[in-house]
């Protein structure tokens, strides 16, 4: 052993944010993972489609636009102050950091109190017929992550109220946002595929 | 003098401290609160040989069923119920997790780290995984064990023609194994991308190292896919949907699909791992670098990708449109380039070295007369004419055999050979070796080549017993005999090992003379792996550059390990590890609950996720870290998160 090109990490930090960080990757192959499965369910969903004329079958009532409209854009809005969040993490203000994460959980449960009105306004259940199987699976899970971030994100807020911010939070923060667009940016092809695919069929 | 002394003398390491900060817990407890990555890959190896013996033994029922023509020694439901477990049991409780547990065993010290990057959900992917092995055998010994084959096929394993709660066994057993698969192939892609030894650029990846990171991608491509379709099944079959069920506009045909888009990079899955020990055996025994390290390292990349193109060939007599069985026949026919330009890479290495014929050697050599034989059938079935007459015969079921035994599990018995000593510190018995190899061997050949004749003469897989008019009688006893000898051969294996852990002489740091930094550790390993991260200059540092300049002043009172860029390995920053916890066992075991529950009532999936949220808590919640002040005074270690 010679000493002679040791490398001395002790000047490194101790926290990594983006890209550097180990766990920031650790939530993009979850996301990998998780998208996956959508892509699956969603070519699935075109492979029983190719079986039939008429799509959705004549029988079903495909759901109306407005409403799953309006909650898409609120789902949307609700990554501003995701974002806003986050980026007060990084700077350190703390206040900042607790208005926007309660923003986003407020605007995140409108969203998921509209997605039961959605549920409740479906004409089909899950066991009307292949149609109905496909819409449910889909928005089923999708407000299974929804609610998931969504707790995640209380959980979040709460050690930021009870505990000080330091670099870990900070990074937890950025992490639990990044899931968040991911949630966000899911809904947008699979809104496309079960309110305004169907709704152009017709 | 070993490295640890030489540092401990040069005063770069504080080996006391390190000890402390890395110490697993103690006690009966402290065995559900273990996140090392060394307890938890030999825990994975351990469970799944306890799996691999019960499949072995459902196979050894199988054939005595079938030694003789209208045998009465197991009735048809039975027969169903073991040739499901048996392939159940060998696919997702044997041949990946004991793959997995190599990588998390001797990932992080081939790339000169301490732990996995995520060494919490280590441990989860662990209880999940032994607790869907444990729910799996519980329904077999209720006589609920499933019994639509390995592959569950729709109709048959829906709910109209498997009433009862067999196929949901089977299915949720599947949601829990996949699971503790993705979190291994995440942790150790993160692991291998971010935490190598400072200097360990993509051109000096270990070639096993490659292998767990093209196996974690496809697992991570791959597995969803049958989470999905269990899912789905599970739904058809407890709330009345359609997926499968072409009355209402489903489609058996998309479970088909759908499961070999996972079933078909699954074999890949398990033989990818098995290829990357081969390179380090060979290259080891031939005491030359590994020829054509790049060709290597691109071949298995290739096989990773054309992998996910070849599931069609499973469904070749389903009526698929001619083009896309043709498609199809072209990629599995593609898939033996890279296949072969490997094993032309690892004859070549032996040819040009200067090989000894140590034991592990010679189960590369017995893998590589196994497999060609296995791949030529292959390249046979890719062809469609040739598929249909032989499907679902057991030409089939000896290809198969051919490419799994031959192709993962003999390497990985030449695997465990080589790395044992580093694991347990002794050495296995060479002459005992020889002779498992031998019996194995030979029981393998006996048992499975002449299930190929028998499939040319048309006997049907998966059926209980047979006329004695077919003349299938002689040749059935034939490969029964060679089941008992192949068995027996497994049998002196794991009594060598198990011997050896205890008995066996003292192995030293590097008894075979390897390439690579995990031989430059004390065996067995200490708990921190290294106490000093080597800095890696070639692609094989233990003969280049046995004394290498080493990372200092990472700080040894906590578990901190050192995160570099994913190309060049050049240090980005220190990153502190958590220690042992009980949360993932506990998470674990809400987990469970929830899924088991599902099975019989749906609602339990929203209590199972409600009773997780307690441990999720648990684990996410910020515990005091040591103030950096109190550190410098040396009384802060206490506080470890």
């Amino acid at each position: 052993m010679t000493a002679e090109g040791n490398i001395n990490v002790a000047p490194l930090p101790t926290i990594g944010f983006g890209s550097r960080a180990p766990l920031w990757w650790g939530q993009v192959y979850m996301m990998c993972i998780e998208g996956t499965i959508f892509v699956i369910l969603v070519a699935s969903y075109f492979f029983v489609r190719i079986g039939f004329t008429h799509w959705p079958p004549p029988s079903v009532i495909p759901p109306a636009l407005g409403l799953p409209t309006f909650n898409i854009l609120l789902l949307l809005a609700s990554v501003i102050p995701m974002y806003l969040a986050g980026e007060a993490a990084l700077k350190g203000e703390r206040g900042k950091v607790i208005v926007n994460m309660m923003l986003n959980i407020v605007m995140a449960l409108g969203f998921l109190f509209i997605r039961l009105i959605e549920f409740n306004r479906f004409s089909f259940k899950w066991t009307t017929d292949i149609y109905g199987s496909f819409v449910w699976i889909i928005v089923g899970l999708h407000t299974m992550h929804a609610i998931a971030d969504t707790v995640q994100s209380m959980v979040v807020l709460l050690i930021v109220l009870l505990k000080r911010v330091d670099e870990k939070q900070l990074l937890g923060i950025k992490i639990d946002g990044l899931y968040w667009y991911f949630v966000v940016g899911t809904w947008v092809p699979l809104y496309l595929l079960v309110y305004v695919y169907p709704n152009l069929q017709k | 003098m070993t490295p640890t002394q030489e540092a401990v003398e040069r005063g770069t390491v504080d080996l006391s401290a390190l000890d402390r900060s890395w110490a697993p817990p103690q006690g009966l407890l402290g065995w559900f609160r273990q996140v090392n990555h060394q307890n938890i890959g030999k825990r994975y190896i351990v469970t799944a040989f306890i799996f691999f013996i019960l499949g072995g033994i459902e196979a050894l029922l199988m054939r005595l069923q079938l030694a003789q023509p209208q045998n009465r020694l197991l009735n048809p439901d039975l027969y169903n119920q073991i040739f499901t477990t048996h392939g159940s049991t060998m696919m997702f409780l044997f041949a990946v997790p004991v793959m997995e547990g190599m990588g998390v065993y001797l990932v992080p010290m081939m790339v000169g780290t301490r732990n996995v990057a995520f060494p919490r959900l280590n441990a989860f992917g662990y209880y999940m995984y032994l607790f869907g092995g444990l729910f799996l055998y519980a329904g077999v010994f209720l006589h609920i064990g499933p019994d639509a084959g390995w592959f569950a096929y729709t109709p048959l394993s829906g709910p109209l023609y498997d009433p009862g709660k067999r196929t949901d066994f089977w299915a949720q057993m599947i949601t829990f194994t996949e699971m503790s698969a993705l979190v291994v192939a995440v942790e150790l892609i993160v692991t291998i991308m971010k935490m190598r030894a400072p200097g360990m650029s993509l051109n000096r990846i270990p070639m096993f190292v490659w292998a767990m990171f093209i196996q974690s991608f496809m697992v991570m491509f791959a597995m969803p896919a049958v989470m999905a379709c269990s899912g789905m099944l599970l739904f058809d079959r407890s709330v009345g949907t359609h997926f499968f069920n072409p009355a209402e506009g489903g489609d058996p045909m998309l479970w088909q699909h759908i499961f070999w888009f996972f079933g078909h990079p699954e074999v890949y899955i398990i033989f990818v791992p098995a290829l990357g020990m081969i390179s380090h055996i060979v290259e080891t025994f031939s005491r030359r670098p590994i020829l054509g390290y790049t060709a290597l390292v691109l071949s298995q990349i290739a096989t990773g990708f054309i992998g996910f193109g070849l599931w069609v060939h499973h469904m070749f007599a389903t009526g698929l449109p001619q083009l896309g069985e043709s498609f199809f026949t072209a990629a599995s026919m593609m898939i033996a380039i890279p296949t072969g330009v490997q094993i032309f890479c690892w004859i070549a290495t032996i040819w040009t070295g200067r090989p000894t014929l140590k034991i592990p050697l010679l189960y590369i050599a017995g893998f590589i007369a196994i497999f060609v034989i296995g791949g030529l059938s292959g390249v046979m079935i890719a062809s469609v004419p040739l598929d249909l007459q032989v499907h679902d015969t057991f030409f089939i079921v000896a290809h198969f055999h051919y490419v799994l035994i031959g192709g993962a599990v003999v390497p990985l018995l030449g695997g465990i050979y080589f790395w044992f000593p580093k694991m347990t510190g002794r050495m296995m018995n060479d002459a005992v070796g020889t002779l498992s190899f031998w019996l194995t061997f030979i029981g393998f050949n006996i048992t499975f080549f002449p299930m190929h004749i028998l499939g040319l003469h048309g006997m049907p897989r998966r059926v209980y017993t047979y006329l004695p008019q077919t003349g299938w009688g002689d040749l059935n006893l034939l490969a029964t005999c060679g089941a008992f000898i192949l068995a027996i051969g497994f049998i002196v294996f794991v009594l060598n090992a198990l011997s050896a852990s205890q008995n066996g002489p003292a192995a030293g740091s590097n008894p075979w003379g390897s390439s690579n930094i995990e031989w430059s550790t004390p065996s067995p390993p200490p708990h921190y792996n290294f106490a000093n991260i080597p800095v890696i200059r070639g692609r094989e540092p233990m003969w280049t550059d046995p004394e290498p300049p080493v990372v200092t002043g990472l700080d040894d009172s906590r578990r901190e390990v050192l995160v570099t860029n994913t190309l060049d390995a050049e240090p980005e920053h220190r990153y502190i590890l958590p220690g042992p916890t009980i949360w993932p066992f506990l998470l674990a075991v809400t987990t469970t609950i929830g899924f088991i529950g599902t099975v019989f009532q749906m609602w339990w999936g929203v209590w199972g996720a409600a009773l997780s949220f307690i441990p999720l808590v648990g684990w996410f919640w910020p515990r005091e870290r040591p103030r950096p002040d109190l550190l410098e005074s040396g009384c802060g270690s206490g506080g470890i998160e």
